[in-house]
């Protein structure tokens, strides 16, 4: 008994040490909380080289500000002040339930209505088993499906379900103009249903050293063909200027394949892969940790991916239960049958 | 390493010369404490499992010991309820090779011996933020260091061994992401580091029955601390519960 005594005993010892050697949680002070932000974004923020804004000078206007804050409260308004500055989607202090993100991308008009779609284009719109997304006929050999957004997972589930479902039709329409992005793996997943043959896509660089230029060399994403049925008809991809994130890299491996037409709005512009960060107060905050390039144009960050038809839509239209986009999509894949 | 068991100290060599080659399995659970900076400024804790494979050649004065472990657990941050996130998905792998040269005769009671420990050891940690998925992040820090080991063994019993071994690297090399773990390319950096930037600790204590057959089994407990002064610093501490099966193989000398 005396020996395992001895190495029980030693173990007790040495496993209450174990916190001692890493140390607690570092208290920070208002000033400490805003410095940790803006350097942790100074350091790892990807898209600095794009947004024409100088870090170090708002440091100095947002600073004193932090210094001089009251509350928690009245920090986080200074902080989340200084991320809006970057005009990125991504970026974003989020305390409790409140979020102080960039707004910019919110008020620019989608200019879809799924009433109006069911209502007057797809009358057996419905969803696929895992809710990923809805869709339908709209017409006897036009198929419909809407996509609201890419988060979680089961999107190639429920598209190859769609499609079972929709084997009378030929042509197809993918409607992504209320994409509010989510995972990358989950678009790409529903690319490759319609994916011919592996295709480059875009680009990806990440922040790779202290300096705001230090980016990894742009890496290619592609996009291949999946196990299941391909749909090879004609597919048009219907987008608007709140499709964003996830969404824009689902437009920009669509738009490669032959077979794919981009009828609508150009896309917002949030290239970036989003990264959580926290704090020892229980705030997180977000930005991008890359920076995305479509091919042949480059960088999409804020300006977006350009449609090939371009229809924006109005209130008016959607109002009066017609979609100017949708119909414009529809008219081009029906052209497009053989 | 962080936890790893010492399975085949060379004392257990040299007492095993004549019953030939030694290898030795280890399973155990492991109590992690982690900071890593690049993933964020707070204290991970939690419980893992680990398990290590080792083998030792039979020697008399000079022994070697080959080690290969690994180890997964998920650790939680002091604001994270049990079952929530964010968490910390931890991986850790680690290759050792240690020689060491004894200090005593081979009837003492008491042994000492002095060596050398070159070990590679890897951490990866997968920062899981939400259940989508969508923003998860991974770290990685990989330190190959070298530096001198000091064991210790006493018999205390006619089948009973005590041992203790304290390793203390001198020399590392560092190897880091700049931040996250590009998922495309997960190229590291490395930064060779001495201890003024990188202090660590591995220290070992055993409780080693002779089973009939010549096997032995061992209760062991390891504290492995690592600590690396950077921008974004790294710290961790691990202690492991172990539970050793060390068996003969081939012929002795």
């Amino acid at each position: 008994v005396k020996g395992p005594a001895s190495v029980a005993t030693a173990a007790l010892l040495a496993a209450a040490c174990t916190g001692l050697f890493v140390g607690p949680d570092t208290a920070f002070d208002r000033s400490a909380l805003f410095e940790h932000v803006w350097r942790d974004v100074d350091r790892q923020y990807a898209l600095f080289g794009l947004k024409a804004v100088s870090w170090d000078s708002l440091h100095d206007v947002y600073a004193p500000r932090a210094a001089l804050a009251a509350s928690d409260d009245e920090l986080a308004e200074v902080v989340g002040a200084m991320l809006r500055e970057l005009r990125d989607t991504h970026v974003g202090l989020h305390v409790g339930l409140r979020a102080y993100v960039y707004t910019g991308y919110d008020s620019r008009p989608a200019f879809f209505d799924s009433a109006v779609v069911h209502g007057r284009y797809v009358a057996d719109f419905h969803p696929a088993p895992n809710d990923r997304l809805r869709f339908g006929h709209a017409g006897p050999d036009v198929g419909y499906v809407w996509i609201p957004n890419f988060r979680g997972s089961g999107f190639g589930a429920d598209l190859d379900d769609a499609l079972a479902q929709l084997r009378d039709v030929r042509a197809l329409v993918v409607d992504v103009r209320e994409g509010r992005g989510g995972n990358l793996e989950s678009s790409i997943e529903i690319a490759r249903r319609f994916a011919d043959r592996a295709r480059v896509y875009g680009y990806m660089q990440f922040r790779d050293g202290p300096e705001h230029d230090d980016l990894t060399p742009p890496e290619p994403r592609q996009v291949s063909p999946a196990a299941t049925p391909r749909f090879a008809g004609p597919v048009a991809v219907l987008t608007s200027r709140r499709s964003v994130s996830a969404t824009e890299w689902f437009v920009l491996a669509m738009r490669v394949l032959p077979n794919v037409t981009v009828v609508g709005d150009s896309t917002a512009g949030g290239s970036g892969a989003v990264l959580p960060r926290e704090l020892p107060n229980g705030w997180t905050y977000t930005f991008s940790a890359s920076l995305g390039q479509a091919v042949g144009s480059g960088p999409f960050e804020e300006v977006g991916l350009a449609p090939d038809i371009w229809v924006r839509g109005s209130a008016q239209e959607l109002a009066a239960g017609r979609d100017a986009a949708l119909d414009t999509a529809l008219a081009v894949v029906r052209r497009a049958l053989p | 390493m962080l936890g790893a068991l010492l399975l085949a100290s060379p004392s257990d060599a040299q007492e095993n010369a004549a019953s030939g080659h030694r290898v030795t399995l280890a399973v155990g659970p492991l109590l992690v404490t982690q900071r890593d900076e690049h993933a964020s400024p707070l204290r991970y804790r939690g419980t893992a499992s680990f398990f290590e494979v080792s083998y030792a050649p039979s020697g008399v004065r000079r022994s070697l010991a080959v080690r290969l472990g690994g180890a997964f657990g998920n650790l939680r941050s002091g604001l994270t309820q049990p079952d929530h996130l964010p968490r910390q998905a931890t991986y850790r792998g680690w290759f050792e090779v240690e020689y060491l040269r004894s200090l005593s005769t081979a009837d003492s009671r008491t042994r000492w011996g002095l060596g050398a420990l070159l070990a590679a050891r890897g951490t990866v940690i997968h920062h899981l933020y939400d259940q989508s998925g969508g923003a998860d992040a991974g770290y990685a820090f990989v330190s190959t260091t070298l530096g001198p080991v000091l064991s210790l063994r006493r018999a205390a019993g006619r089948h009973t061994t005590l041992g203790m071994r304290l390793g203390v690297p001198l020399l590392a090399v560092i190897q880091r992401p700049y931040g996250m773990v590009n998922p495309d390319d997960a190229s590291l950096r490395s930064q060779v580091a001495t201890m003024d930037t990188f202090q660590a600790l591995d220290f070992m204590v055993t409780c080693t029955r002779r089973l009939p057959g010549g096997s032995d089994i061992t209760l062991g407990y390891r504290l492995v601390v690592e600590r690396y002064r950077d921008a974004e610093p790294f710290q961790s501490a691990s202690g492991a519960v172990s539970l050793a099966l060390a068996l003969r193989v081939g012929g002795g000398e």
